[in-house]
């Protein structure tokens, strides 16, 4: 099953998304600091990131962003609670698979997930 | 307005001023109509997809922001009905809302430089669109062409960016519709008006001008060079060309040029095309004017046979040829034989011909090519394009239209008209607009008529000629090598399939017109949009999925709040000392599940005691109107499921049954003396009936929706269709969307509103199961026994349910 890293500046988040995710065999790594994730993602092979839009530090675009240049073959599955059409263009311009707006559904994010990780394209 | 009316009406009538109660029903009144509303945007989203409707996107997109601020309202109305419990759907709208917006999203349109670029500079076709990408690449491979340059697509963004006419034009568009010529033409002109008055932006400005002035002062052709002119799609001839513009009116020839963009044909097309208007962004081609000897066009290979260059000329300029208004001067040169140049041709025939077969080579495609020779003989192209495939649709639906007449297809298409027998020249000025002409064979006149021929039938003619092929470009369908073509008379009304050389008797409906099965990229992003609108994922109102946090569209949002707002009504009933009384079981002799509550003066006092009431406890007029057709004698009931049913009543009278919680209350009503809102379910069928029935004849209306479920989609709306035929014959107005009936009627007096619920009544009972196996010719019949039965019964007897009434 996949490795995924998730970023979201609020801890319960992440390790909501851990508890989903890790009952589908995935092995999810929780992070709430930036340099963190993408130091990690440097280190280890990781399949899919799901990144929340609001960080601490960057926005979740420019994670995306970095994300991507240090491995243009991550998947990456964007998280958000207040969405704008702008940023979900850009963040799928810069190579983002889907989007996974808040509150997060149980279902729904099993279902992105395996979509994202099956390659299908995106929606 | 109506809503109002019955507030004011309700308040009087019912409750004390500022009581809970009427606050409640109030906004359940209101959420009812928004649900209505709700359903109506849903169900006319649907349509444009089911039905392949010809419409732009961007009435999609207009309609899905109406759908969406309705659900926004209808939310707002639930909320407050009960203010914790439904908070948090606002954000579960929030979410669909988003994934709705972006399934709907176009990109932003590209406004960067460069605004203007030479035919020697590479020139993608996002950028400088199709021609003008083909002129800049024969360029490089040195044929000579004019001197000129491209304004490219961003300077036509940059221009509608700067004017902010993009939400001015959508605007329009999303009101555009195919079916209404008269209306369609002058939304045409109101855009085009638009983009004539636009100004053009100063940094778009000074490219221009800077290209102009390496022209010098020559005389310039201004031609359109749309991105996807290339494709698949051909729009040749569907926008402008301005020829001998002189430089100092280039500004308004521009604007020209791109107006056309909006012209009635070029829409037409578009939008059967199925492309939104932002993916077409047009760019301008600027060739400095060649002073012609002669000129005309070249097909590379030939339209039926492959290994024939087909070289049409005419003198002057080439426009004349391509509108038809002169005859041209034809050679077909044969790919496989020697041909003797040295005869009396053309001097530049020869090269013109070695031309026409390099440029096949190079773009590896049979080319359709303009040029031109100047008074020097030079010969200069100015323009090469894939010559369209011609094929005829086999996709296309057949017409299930009686056959008139065949012949061969010339030019593909489906087009219904009236036949206008075509004798001599002098009739081509007063061919009626959207005729079919019948003519012995293939004129080149007739081009001049093109724009106001529907459709051409010939007794000979070639597929091969001038004018199939220029029928063929403006998608005008023509028959060939009719044999009885003296079947015909003139304004007969005809359906001609171009594509497989069929002519039928009689008027297709425009829906059969378009190919369903095409995907367009409309159609898939239809499939995507309607993920977030219509797919219903809360199925089951009995099962715990049916939440919140699983409303995943539109539709599922609508339904949770209507099926949530019912059970706050009956909760009402559960809460003593509120003024009303408790929902009760309706004892019924049919086999129905009916639970009803009493709004006010719908049942008798005697029945409030009681947990069971009989019909003749109701007092309620719309009800009692709609029951005695419902509870017809002529109806046949299978009273085996009874058993089953009065198994629930048990339940029901023992207090197991809980409303708040439960949707086994398979229908209700909720009664007042002179209004009721009933919802009754068949099976997977599900009506709704809404009705004020009094002496006052402008508040009396009927409001009547009939979603059906189980049958595939065609079946469902040809059942709907049966059931329309018998509501339109008794003045009802009606409207059929996707799988959603709706029927009217409003503000007549008692006794004709009666008669209609009667009628509403009597129609449910018959047709409660008729669905499964129904043709087109069966609904005709059906619907005429029950007009039949409907008007015998009405004449000739009271029944049973208005005695109640006085």
């Amino acid at each position: 099953m996949a490795n995924i890293a998730v970023l979201d500046d609020v801890y319960d988040a992440g390790i909501m998304v851990q508890r989903i995710l890790t009952r589908k065999n995935h092995t999810v790594y929780p992070f709430t600091e930036e340099e963190d994730f993408l130091s990690f993602i440097k280190k280890e092979k990781i399949d899919l990131a799901i990144l929340d839009i609001k960080l601490k530090k960057l926005s979740g675009v420019e994670v995306l962003e970095e994300a991507k240049k240090i491995s243009p073959e991550i998947k990456v599955l964007m998280l958000t609670g207040y969405p704008t059409i702008e940023t979900a263009q850009r963040c799928l311009q810069l190579g983002a698979d889907e989007y996974l707006v808040k509150p997060i559904d149980k279902h729904e994010l099993e279902e992105k997930v395996a979509k994202v990780l099956s390659g299908e394209d995106s929606g | 307005m109506f809503i109002t009316q019955i507030f004011s009406y309700w308040s009087r009538q019912i409750f004390a001023p500022g009581s809970l109660l009427r606050k409640k029903y109030q906004y359940f009144r209101d959420l009812l109509a928004l649900d209505r509303y709700c359903l109506e945007k849903m169900a006319e989203i649907e349509e444009i997809h089911y039905r392949s409707l010809p419409c732009d996107y961007a009435r999609v997109a207009r309609l899905c922001r109406e759908l969406d601020q309705g659900v926004g309202k209808l939310i707002k109305s639930i909320t407050a009905l009960n203010p914790l419990r439904y908070r948090v759907l606002r954000d579960y709208h929030h979410k669909v809302s988003f994934y709705l917006d972006l399934a709907l999203s176009i990109n932003n349109p590209e406004t960067e430089p460069p605004y203007v670029l030479g035919l020697d500079e590479e020139l993608r076709e996002e950028l400088g669109g199709g021609k003008a990408r083909n002129l800049s690449i024969i360029k490089t491979k040195d044929f000579s062409t004019p001197k000129g340059f491209c304004i490219t697509t961003h300077g036509f963004n940059s221009l509608i960016s700067a004017n902010i006419l993009r939400p001015k034009i959508n605007d329009v568009l999303s009101q555009v519709s195919l079916d209404r010529i008269d209306d369609f033409e002058e939304r045409c002109a109101q855009i085009q008006q638009l983009i004539l008055e636009a100004v053009i932006p100063d940094h778009v400005q000074e490219q221009i001008q800077a290209g102009l002035d390496k022209l010098g002062k020559s005389r310039l052709a201004v031609r359109s060079s749309a991105f996807g002119e290339d494709g698949d799609l051909s729009f040749a001839g569907q926008y402008k060309s301005l020829l001998n513009v002189d430089p100092s009116d280039f500004d308004q020839a521009y604007k020209k040029v791109l107006a056309s963009k909006y012209s009635p044909r070029a829409m037409t097309y578009r939008i059967h095309a199925g492309l939104p208007d932002e993916l077409l962004p047009m760019a301008v081609l600027v060739l400095e004017m060649v002073d012609p000897q002669e000129s005309g066009v070249v097909y590379s290979s030939g339209v039926k046979n492959r290994d024939e260059v087909g070289i049409y000329i005419v003198s002057g300029l080439g426009d004349k040829l391509v509108s038809g208004e002169v005859k041209a001067r034809e050679y077909f040169i044969k790919k496989t034989h020697d041909f003797d140049f040295s005869g009396s041709v053309p001097s530049y025939l020869e090269s013109l011909y070695n031309h026409a077969l390099d440029l096949e080579q190079l773009f590896g495609k049979p080319q359709d090519i303009e040029w031109v020779v100047d008074k020097q003989g030079k010969l200069f192209i100015l323009q090469t394009r894939s010559l369209q495939a011609i094929k005829p649709d086999s996709d296309a639906p057949g017409l299930d239209l009686p056959v008139l007449a065949r012949g061969e297809w010339a030019s593909p298409g489906l087009v219904s008209g009236k036949i206008y027998i075509f004798e001599s020249k002098e009739d081509i000025s007063k061919i009626p607009k959207g005729s079919i002409a019948v003519a012995q064979g293939l004129y080149p006149g007739l081009t001049a008529a093109i724009s106001n021929l529907g459709g051409v039938i010939s007794r000979e003619g070639s597929a091969a000629s001038h004018f199939a092929t220029i029928a063929r470009e403006s998608s005008l369908p023509v028959i060939i090598n009719v044999s009885h073509a003296d079947v015909f008379s003139d304004g007969q009304l005809v359906t001609m399939d171009g594509n497989r050389g069929i002519i039928h008797d009689g008027k297709a409906e425009p829906r059969m017109l378009f190919s369903h099965k095409k995907k367009t990229w409309l159609t898939r992003k239809m499939k995507k949009v309607l993920e977030h609108v219509s797919t219903l994922n809360l199925k089951d109102a009995e099962s715990e999925d049916f939440t919140p946090h699983n409303c995943l569209s539109m539709h599922d949002l609508i339904r949770f709040t209507h099926e949530m707002g019912v059970r706050e009504m009956f909760a009402l009933a559960d809460r003593k000392g509120r003024g009303l009384q408790q929902s009760k079981v309706l004892n019924l002799e049919i086999p129905l599940v009916f639970r009803v509550l009493n709004l006010e003066e719908g049942l008798t006092q005697e029945a409030e005691a009681q947990s069971n009431v009989s019909l003749k406890d109701v007092k309620c007029r719309p009800f009692l109107a709609m029951f005695s057709g419902l509870a017809h004698e002529k109806i046949e009931w299978d009273h085996s499921i009874q058993h089953f049913d009065w198994e629930e009543f048990d339940k029901v009278s023992a207090g197991v049954f809980d409303p708040t919680k439960s949707s086994l209350l398979s229908s209700y009503g909720l009664l007042a003396r002179d209004y009721m809102h009933v919802l009754i379910r068949f099976g997977y069928h599900f009506v709704v009936v809404d009705s004020l029935l009094g002496q006052e004849k402008e508040q009396n209306y009927i409001q009547f929706s009939f979603k059906g479920g189980g049958a595939e989609e065609s079946k469902r709306v040809m059942r709907l269709e049966a059931i329309r035929l018998v509501f339109e014959e008794f003045g009802f107005n009606t409207d059929i969307r996707g799988d959603l009936l709706k029927a009217e009627y409003n503000r007549e007096n008692l006794d004709d509103t009666k008669k209609r619920l009667r009628i509403i009544g009597y129609v449910l009972g018959k047709t409660r199961l008729k669905d499964m196996s129904m043709n087109e010719q069966k609904i005709q019949t059906l619907a005429g026994e029950y007009i039949e039965e409907i008007k015998t019964i009405l004449d000739n007897e009271t029944s049973p349910g208005e005695k109640h009434d006085r």
